[in-house]
């Protein structure tokens, strides 16, 4: 075998995963240094902060919105959901790249995912976490929610199976509780690592018990890394249900703009596209902030805006096909819709929603762009923006002008809509800064494993 | 009481003294001197009328020998007739005509004033049902405003809800201003009874704070010009917001073109002519629906029920007045939302009068509908609730169940015709103070008073329905209750009778009958939902003359 290996790792992968002299024990240090070090830097104290006073305005829309009823919001006839669906849809979405990044890139062996998994996995809890919360208190009478699930009851009564939103409940909880727990495993031997490395008993005590007992020997790697490939295999057809099923939601109603087959992979593609720019905005940042440049280099960056113009033209082709599919149909109401979309009073949510998300992510054609990283991070707000339109122009605006004109009616949004999204950011970023203090940012395990040394078999023969 | 010419009746109660309370001609005769205060089960007001039908009504009859026999047939009753004299003969003098003046010429406006079909001159003005009923054309709620055509408006600078300072011989107002189509060039029309500052808590009371509604026009009306004057106005900058349940007509071209288009098959209409020509005019939709191809075993199928609901509604006859929503209203414990909400579009009406223009601005034609719950066989509503709050009766009622119901919404949302209506807030607050017995009176007690978080709609007055069936029980005859003995209160308040309500079950019920009309259509009827509720096609028979100035005026515009 003396030299046939003349196509190395190194030749097939320009760039190195892992930037620097950086060997496994820097990782470690790199990693478990920012939850080690006795404060954290400045500007997680700012964030932190701020992200905390919004998690106290959403705390007080909440109780506000609870003691005097859903009318707070601007929710009226015909546009019986507005913003919190919009805000449920868009909290999803953004929830979905973890899963795509953890399970399906797993799958595929795409060892570039390991800088940013854990990272886009926390995300995707938290953003579940989000979602979750709105349609909870979007119903008119909040202490009844739990007759969604199919508990028994004095009333002997199931919940309606016919109905979407029941599928959503399903769906949305599974996706809940699965990456949890595939989050949660990934972390086990790295608690190990910092429960290893602690000084002071309380670490130790909380770092010891959610590393359940994780002493490293093969045995162990041996469970682990089969139990990884089964939860990830598990993972992956959630990717595609769980947004699948959110857009029954709409799709499976009979109002022109939402009865539509092209949701499930539209919303997909949309849901992937938004949840690869959270993770931009968020990396960014957190790799500047905490010194985590060699772990997750440019070269991530890099691939994750190729995924992110990649999705991005599949929405744009799905808002040409949804057009196209209108005028195809010949169906009035339909074609009326998606007109009064782009040209009707609310043409303007319809430009923003088009050019943030079908125009603008065109620019990374260049790969200096690609790696230019404030002109990344403003272009991963820019499709953040227009995701959020994109549920706004689909909810609102095929509500407000459906059927009967004599129903019409404009949707504007109160104070108290607009603190509410807000405010569920700061719930997103208050768990999120928590999750960089206390525990490892970067799979310190995996990404040790993407390293040359790794592999020492290569050369040695 | 001498409620008609010629007839008299004795005042009776028609309720038992509420809690510690006495009658209003007692106080009045405990005032007078005439009577002492009675107590509990008082019987001073009965013995007073007793005591004066003794005197006058039974002294001056023959028929009655004893006073008690007189009394059991005047209560009985309730009317006696008198010897009304002939009526004198009433002669038109059209010489009178040649009096009147002439109207004012272009420089000046001619203002005119009217009442509205709510509040009327301003007596019920401190009803909140009525200032809430959409006016039958404007649409507009809780406000009067000066009416205006379009080019006028237009000429002036005026916009919708722009204010106005409108000054006549008697006095000056500011007043907000609404185009209106069809309306005469020039001329500026006001609705009375609005503005009132003594009315009590609705309409506006100066001595407890609250701000009146609407704005008084009888600052304008001076004694020798009643009902028509010239004025002159003055377009300030200044703005004020109109509650509107429906879009005005000046809306965005792309808005008003999906109008035009879906109005045809919604609000089915002809001429005379075109429905003597072809009486089946209003079925032209394609009818793939009416087949039974269904994959489903439907509904029906499974249970063969005594009774199926249905209902027809005659376009022709409908007149777009609205008595329909108010009897609804009082019938089914609805509550008025107020100002604020109806600009949110939070009316609760479960019965709305959809009022559209076609045509142009300076000569439209208006088209009314009332849309209330089209009991769906296939309810898209159903479908789609989590929790199975509204579900189909075996009679075919789309029910809601309000105590199941948790208020996601979709149901609203997956309505074609947007009827269900959301409890946005609690609006009934005040009927749960303590203290406030008697305002819970004003509720029907057959209706359920929906709380806060809940969807609501039409339930085909449900609680009517059971009524009569219980009785029918009693009387061992269930299965045969007489078309016409349940009404629904639409149909019992409708002037024009334009409303039918039965069992379509029965092929000889009215109901029945109505929707096998040849002018019978299903709204939205392509959607496949089934209504249980039918239109009948309007069928107009305009004056050719009529016919002939608006063919003109297209063509002048064209």
């Amino acid at each position: 075998m003396a030299n046939s290996a003349s196509t190395t790792h190194l030749d097939i992968f320009p760039e190195e995963l892992v930037q620097g002299t950086n060997d496994f024990h820097s990782i470690t240090e790199t990693v478990c240094g920012v939850i080690e070090a006795p404060k954290p830097p400045k500007a997680w104290y700012i964030i932190f902060g701020t992200a905390l006073a919004m998690l106290g305005v959403l705390g007080a829309m909440i109780v506000y919105l609870v003691t005097t009823g859903v009318g707070v919001w601007g929710n009226n006839q015909p546009v019986a959901w507005g913003w919190p669906i919009v805000n449920f849809v868009f909290w999803v979405g953004i929830g979905h790249a973890g899963t795509l990044i953890s399970a399906v890139l797993f799958l595929f062996r795409q060892d570039w995912r390991t800088g940013i998994n854990r990272f886009s996995e926390a995300m995707t809890i938290f953003a579940v976490v989000c979602a979750g919360m709105f349609p909870a208190i979007h119903v008119g009478r909040v202490w009844f929610i739990w007759w969604v699930f199919p508990l028994p009851n004095q009333m002997a009564m199931w919940p309606n199976f016919r109905s979407p939103l029941l599928w959503d409940v399903f769906a949305v909880s599974t996706y809940f509780s699965v990456s949890l727990l595939f989050w949660y495993m990934g972390l086990v031997p790295d608690l190990a690592s910092v429960r290893d490395r602690a000084v002071s008993k309380t670490k130790r005590f909380w770092y010891g018990l959610f590393s359940l007992g994780w002493t490293g020997s093969n045995r162990q790697w041996h469970r682990y890394e089969r139990a990884y490939l089964v939860l990830a295999a598990l993972a992956t057809p959630l990717v595609l249900s769980v947004h699948s099923v959110v857009s029954f939601d709409f799709a499976v109603s009979q109002l022109a703009g939402w009865h539509t087959t092209i949701f499930p992979p539209y919303f997909v593609a949309g849901a992937i596209f938004s949840g690869f720019a959270m993770v931009l905005t968020l990396s960014i940042p957190a790799r500047k902030i905490f010194g985590l440049e060699e772990l997750i280099t440019l070269r991530h960056i890099d691939n994750m805006t190729k995924v992110i113009m990649a999705t991005g033209m599949m929405v744009g082709y799905a808002y040409a096909m949804e057009f196209f599919m209108a005028w195809y149909s010949g169906n009035e109401y339909e074609g009326f819709t998606f007109i009064n979309r782009a040209f009707g009073p609310y043409a303007w949510a319809y430009w923003i929603m088009v050019s943030c998300n079908v125009l603008s992510p065109q620019i990374f054609w260049f790969k200096k762009i690609r790696r230019n990283l404030v002109v990344v991070f403003i272009m991963s707000l820019f499709v953040n923006v227009g995701m959020w339109f994109e549920r706004f122009v689909i909810t609102v605006t095929s509500l407000n002008r459906d059927f009967l004109p004599s129903s019409w009616h404009y949707f504007t949004p109160t104070w108290v809509d607009i603190l509410t999204l807000i405010g569920s950011f700061g719930l997103f970023f208050t768990l999120f800064m928590l999750f960089c203090r206390f525990l490892p940012q970067v799979a310190i395990s995996e990404v040790k494993n993407v390293l040359p040394q790794a592999h020492p078999h290569h050369d040695a023969h | 009481m001498n409620p008609k010419r010629g007839h008299y009746s004795i005042a009776q109660p028609t309720i038992r003294p509420l809690h510690n309370t006495a009658s209003s001609m007692e106080s009045f005769l405990v005032w007078a001197g005439k009577a002492k205060r009675g107590g509990k089960d008082s019987k001073v007001a009965y013995d007073f009328i007793q005591n004066i039908w003794n005197i006058w009504g039974f002294s001056e009859q023959t028929t009655y020998a004893d006073f008690e026999t007189y009394w059991s047939m005047m209560v009985h009753n309730s009317c006696v007739d008198e010897e009304i004299p002939a009526p004198t003969d009433q002669v038109f003098n059209d010489a009178t005509l040649n009096n009147l003046g002439e109207l004012p010429k272009s420089e000046l406006t001619e203002f005119i004033l009217y009442q509205k079909a709510g509040v009327g001159s301003g007596k019920h003005a401190n009803i909140p049902w009525l200032q809430e009923l959409p006016d039958p054309m404007t649409k507009l709620t809780w406000d009067n405003a000066a009416l205006i055509s379009f080019k006028t408006a237009e000429a002036k600078g005026i916009k919708q809800g722009s204010m106005l300072k409108l000054t006549t011989a008697a006095g000056t107002l500011d007043v907000a201003a609404y185009l209106m189509p069809g309306h005469a060039d020039n001329a500026i029309t006001l609705a009375l009874g609005y503005g009132r500052t003594s009315a009590g808590h609705v309409a506006g009371l100066d001595d407890d704070e609250i701000n009146s509604v609407g704005f008084d026009a009888y600052k304008l009306r001076g004694s020798d010009e009643m009902n028509i004057a010239a004025v002159q106005v003055e377009v300030t900058s200044a703005m004020h917001i109109l509650a509107t349940t429906q879009d005005h007509f000046a809306i965005d071209a792309i808005g008003r073109k999906g109008m035009e288009d879906r109005l045809p098959s919604l609000v089915r209409e002809g001429t005379l002519d075109q429905y003597e020509a072809d009486p089946d005019f209003a079925k032209e939709a394609p009818d793939f629906w009416d087949k039974d191809d269904s994959l489903f075993i439907e509904r029906d199928g499974l249970k063969t029920p005594a009774h199926r609901w249905g209902m027809a509604i005659d376009l022709s006859s409908c007149t777009g007045c609205g008595t329909c929503t108010i009897a609804c209203q009082s019938e089914n414990n609805i509550p008025v939302v107020g100002k604020t909400e109806v600009l949110r579009g939070r009316e609760l009406a479960w019965i709305r009068m959809d009022r559209y223009f076609l045509g142009t601005a300076e000569n439209p034609t208006a088209i009314n509908q009332p849309v209330g719950c089209q009991h769906c066989e296939l309810a898209p509503c159903e479908s789609v609730c989590p929790v199975a709050a509204t579900t189909h009766s075996s009679e075919g009622l789309n029910d809601m169940v309000y105590n199941r119901c948790i208020g996601t919404r979709y149901c609203s949302n997956n309505c074609p015709y947007k009827v269900r209506r959301f409890n946005f807030f609690n609006y009934n607050e005040d009927t749960e103070l303590a203290g406030n017995e008697v305002m819970k009176m004003v509720h029907n007690p057959d209706v359920t008073v929906r709380s806060r978080g809940v969807m609501e709609k039409c339930s085909m007055c449900v609680q009517r329905i059971e009524r009569v069936r219980i009785d029918s029980r009693n009387e061992d005859r269930d299965l045969f209750i007489e078309d016409g003995e349940i009404q629904m209160a639409c149909e019992q308040s409708c002037p024009s009778n334009a409303i039918v309500f039965g069992d379509i079950e029965d092929e000889n019920s009215r109901v029945s009958k109505a929707q096998a009309n040849n002018r019978a259509y299903k709204l939205l009827a392509e959607l496949n939902n089934k209504p249980r509720v039918s239109y009948l096609a309007r069928v107009r028979n305009p004056s050719p003359l009529l016919v002939e100035e608006q063919s003109e005026e297209v063509v002048s515009h064209g």
